[in-house]
């Protein structure tokens, strides 16, 4: 676009006039320098990130509407459940197939006196006592 | 052209996420207007236990309204002193249909025959009543031994 060339040598056979005429059309004497084309593409590639950018978050939106109904929804089915089981007070250790039968062995050997057997540390911590058969208790009636 | 088209697809996209968020939202708040606004009406069930001639020292009974149309509001023990406190259960069976009761007692006197262990008391929502199973019955002499004992629900009048 800079670059100004002339080749007078193909167009021997034309009149000299004519071309004197059509360089009078469309030649000019300003020159564009080449600070404002690397302005114009520096303009035109900021403009096409901009537009790649709006290209990936116009797909966010509705993706992001979406998670949070999900978010809303799930929450609002699963308060009140939820309330329940982190209450510290109703909180009951999983232990599988326990009955009332264990309990009611752990309270009949403590109540006799005897040295009770290690498994029967139901909270682990280190003696069998009126907490491990409440703990067995409520492992058995768990829902 | 195509930047009318993705805005009417987004735009649909959007409408019908709303719609169906507004619809979860009411189907939500309708069944928790039921729920706290249905007085329904309260129900005792007596628990018996039939252990015949062998005394009863433990027991642990598993019972469901099949038909989820009550609400366990209360559950108090029974009329022999050896099962007079509450059994245990689950706190998550309150305002539930499911619940799963057990005692035991290390009295020296335990009860005999016909015994009421139990009484759970229940909000019933629905005009023809709860529909209750037994699952699982546990009973034990004061050994510990488990023996095979009656287990008789009666649903009370209507308060």
């Amino acid at each position: 676009m800079t670059e100004k060339t002339e080749n007078h040598e193909s167009f021997e056979d034309i009149p000299g006039e004519l071309i004197a005429n059509l360089k009078t059309l469309f030649d000019t004497d300003s020159m564009v320098p080449g600070s404002i084309d690397d302005a114009i593409i520096a303009e035109a590639d900021r403009y096409l990130v901009r537009r790649r950018r709006f290209k990936a978050l116009r797909w966010m939106a509705p993706v992001a509407a979406a998670a949070s109904m999900t978010i809303i929804i799930l929450s609002l089915l699963s308060d009140k459940d939820t309330a329940i089981r982190n209450d510290p007070k109703t909180s009951i250790p999983t232990i599988e197939n326990i009955t009332i039968l264990d309990a009611f062995r752990v309270a009949r050997i403590i109540r006799a006196g005897e040295c009770g057997k290690k498994e029967w540390d139901a909270n682990h911590d280190g003696t069998i006592d009126q907490a491990d058969v409440h703990e067995l208790v409520t492992a058995a009636v768990r829902l | 052209m195509k930047r009318n088209r993705f805005i009417t697809v987004h735009g649909c996209i959007l409408c019908i996420e709303c719609f169906f968020f507004l619809f979860c939202l009411g189907c939500i708040r309708s069944e928790r207007h039921t729920r706290d606004t249905n007085s329904g009406r309260f129900m005792p069930l007596d628990i018996y236990v039939d252990s015949g001639d062998t005394p009863l020292a433990a027991y642990q009974i598993e019972i469901e309204d099949t038909s989820q149309v009550s609400a366990i509001v209360g559950i108090e023990g029974g009329e022999h002193h050896a099962f007079k406190e509450p059994p245990y259960y689950d706190s998550a069976a309150i305002d539930n249909h499911h619940v799963i009761l057990a005692s035991f007692s290390l009295n020296s006197s335990l009860p005999t025959g016909k015994i009421l262990v139990a009484t759970i008391h229940l909000l019933v929502h629905d005009r023809d009543g709860p529909d209750f199973i037994l699952r699982h019955c546990i009973t034990a002499d004061p050994n510990g031994r488990s023996f095979t004992a009656d287990v008789i629900l009666a649903l009370g009048d209507e308060s």
